[in-house]
């Protein structure tokens, strides 16, 4: 399976997890177990500088616009986007090695 | 002797109370998360939780300790180094601080013993109960304490009258213009201090290769505390700032190191300036373009107000401030990058096989303690020079006491305090490389009062000798 078929289900299974808003959380389970299961394969070094490039950016947009920069209101909710988008990607399941 | 007893009585402050702020930030982050380990325990009944409850328990107790002991010490001197202070000042700060002794205190002192001895000889309930009265006695304590210190920084409620203070409203002394937002600021502080500190013990082990599932459990909960207090802390700071540009701009105008009653625009922000008090400018900068508007004024070309703007007796030193708050916010920056790192990782799965991640962790154990006492800093040198702001100067609050005897005390002080943070630092290490291994994942109290006052289960060590027999 290749990286952008990983992105669109790892994209549908998220918009998923948020419609239904954790009100079936044995099937979102199941959902992240096979994605998880995918993300076990290794991904290119171009993938990963990439998601590392765009993480980056989004952390910085998040912290600009918790921060104020950009009013209030709009930093009341970049903050609660910022913690819902983290407690959907807390259920994400670990690959266990030691590192 | 030559030197000033006023800052000889200010370094001795400043030291032992640099020293004291460590220990309470460790003990309140880590009593509420012992309270959350022990609650998932009992709710899941997955041993693990009770094996990480028993780990860092032991660190708790010590921390608690010497927290406890060196917050002693800064009552004394209250009274010793600053008595025109206490003679001024008690009638609203005493109060508040015989409230902390009868509030928390007390609830502490009654509910530690059975926290740390307890765990076989009550039921799994009462201990659980326990837990989480020691970890709202922290919470208390630390609401006192702000309630106090944020009394100081914008007092209220009070007249002066012959030199002393009258209260004329208590509410108003209590609930004063900056507590209700420094209290959060402090506690999100702690929180955040204690799961770094989690995560980072738990990354020390998946790298070694050992206690493996502790280590992921705890790097799993460390993290995801830590992400969401992080994005908390961000949005607090910035409200605090506001707040504190209100009450305090003397402090504001020091924390981002412009002279000028208007700095250029746009204005950078500054991340190393070598400051001239003297002559009120800089001599060397280091800075990054356009940041400052943004960040301070949330525009792309605003103008940044200085120091200048404060009369220069009322100016606080420049330096201190300023890399008080640096060492707060770079610090706080690294802790957010690595928290969205971390969010990365687990979309990614790796958040345990990262090692450039569990190293970071590592490194960054310590990063709570270093960023609150960068606060604190800010804090205190940007009140100078008042003691109590716009009422008090520090220089009028000191004791007449000679500077020998300051002096004395002093070294004294960082002997013994040395001594603490040796013995505190290595047997926190011996605990942490002995491992949770020793730690049992059970318990075998029978659950009640009655059993766990029985004088055979008080005798011994550990508690479940009896009820090992009993089976």
């Amino acid at each position: 399976m290749g990286v952008s078929t990983m992105r669109k289900i790892r994209g549908t299974a998220f918009v998923a997890l948020m419609l239904q808003g954790g009100r079936e959380p044995d099937r979102i389970a199941v959902g992240w177990e096979v994605i998880g299961a995918n993300m076990q394969r290794p991904a290119t070094l171009f993938a990963r500088i990439l998601g590392a490039v765009l993480a980056a950016l989004l952390g910085t947009a998040f912290f600009f616009t918790i921060i104020g920069v950009f009013g209030l209101t709009p930093a009341i909710l970049a903050l609660v986007l910022f913690i819902a988008l983290a407690a959907a990607i807390f259920r994400c399941p670990q690959a266990e090695g030691s590192g | 002797m030559n030197v000033d007893p006023t800052v000889l009585a200010r370094i001795q402050f400043a030291f032992t109370v640099s020293f004291h702020i460590i220990f309470p930030t460790i003990s309140i982050g880590l009593a509420t998360f012992l309270a959350i380990m022990e609650g998932l325990w009992l709710k899941t009944k997955d041993p693990l939780y009770l094996q990480i409850y028993r780990f860092w328990l032991g660190i708790f107790a010590m921390a608690f300790g010497v927290g406890v002991v060196t917050g002693i010490v800064l009552s004394f001197e209250f009274g010793l180094g600053f008595a025109r202070f206490g003679q001024m000042a008690g009638p609203a700060i005493g109060p508040m601080i015989a409230l902390e002794v009868l509030t928390s205190f007390f609830l502490e002192a009654g509910f530690l013993g059975i926290m740390l001895f307890g765990l076989n000889r009550v039921g799994q309930k009462l201990h659980f109960f326990a837990t989480c009265m020691v970890a709202l006695g922290t919470l208390l304590s630390a609401s006192w304490i702000l309630s106090a210190n944020s009394w100081m920084q914008t007092p209220d409620g009070v007249v002066v009258s012959h030199g002393h203070l009258v209260v004329t409203d208590w509410l108003k002394v209590i609930v004063n213009p900056s507590w209700l937002y420094r209290l959060p600021h402090m506690l999100a502080a702690a929180f955040i201090t204690g799961s770094f500190l989690v995560a980072g013990v738990g990354a020390w082990y998946l790298l070694k290769g050992k206690y493996e599932a502790f280590g992921r459990r705890t790097v799993s909960i460390g993290t995801a505390f830590a992400t969401v207090l992080i994005a908390g802390q961000v949005f607090l700071g910035d409200i605090v700032y506001g707040k504190m540009l209100e009450y305090q701009p003397a402090k504001m105008q020091a924390a981002e190191g412009f002279w000028e009653r208007q700095s250029q625009s746009p204005a950078p922000y500054y991340w190393i300036i070598v400051p001239d008090q003297e002559h009120q400018r800089n001599r060397f900068t280091v800075g990054f373009p356009y940041l400052g508007s943004i960040w301070l004024t949330h525009s792309l070309h605003g103008r940044v107000a200085g120091l200048q703007n404060t009369p220069r007796d009322q100016q606080p030193i420049m330096g201190w401030v300023f890399y008080g708050f640096r060492v707060m916010y770079g610090t706080a920056l690294i802790m957010f990058g690595l928290c969205v790192a971390s969010l990365w990782l687990r979309w990614q799965g790796r958040l345990f096989t990262a090692r450039w991640f569990l190293r970071a962790l590592v490194v960054m154990t310590p990063s709570g303690v270093i960023a609150t006492l960068g606060g604190w800093y800010v804090a205190e040198t940007g009140r100078q020079p008042w003691v109590i702001y716009g009422i008090l100067r520090t220089a009028d609050a000191v004791s007449p006491v000679p500077a020998g005897a300051f002096l004395a005390t002093l070294v004294a002080f960082v002997c013994v305090y040395t001594l603490f943070i040796s013995a505190f630092l290595i047997f926190a290490w011996r605990m942490i490389k002995r491992g949770p291994e020793t730690a049992p994942a059970q318990t075998e109290a029978s659950g009640s009062l009655k059993y766990a006052l029985r004088p055979q289960v008080m005798q011994a060590p550990t508690g479940n000798t009896l009820a090992a027999s009993e089976k």
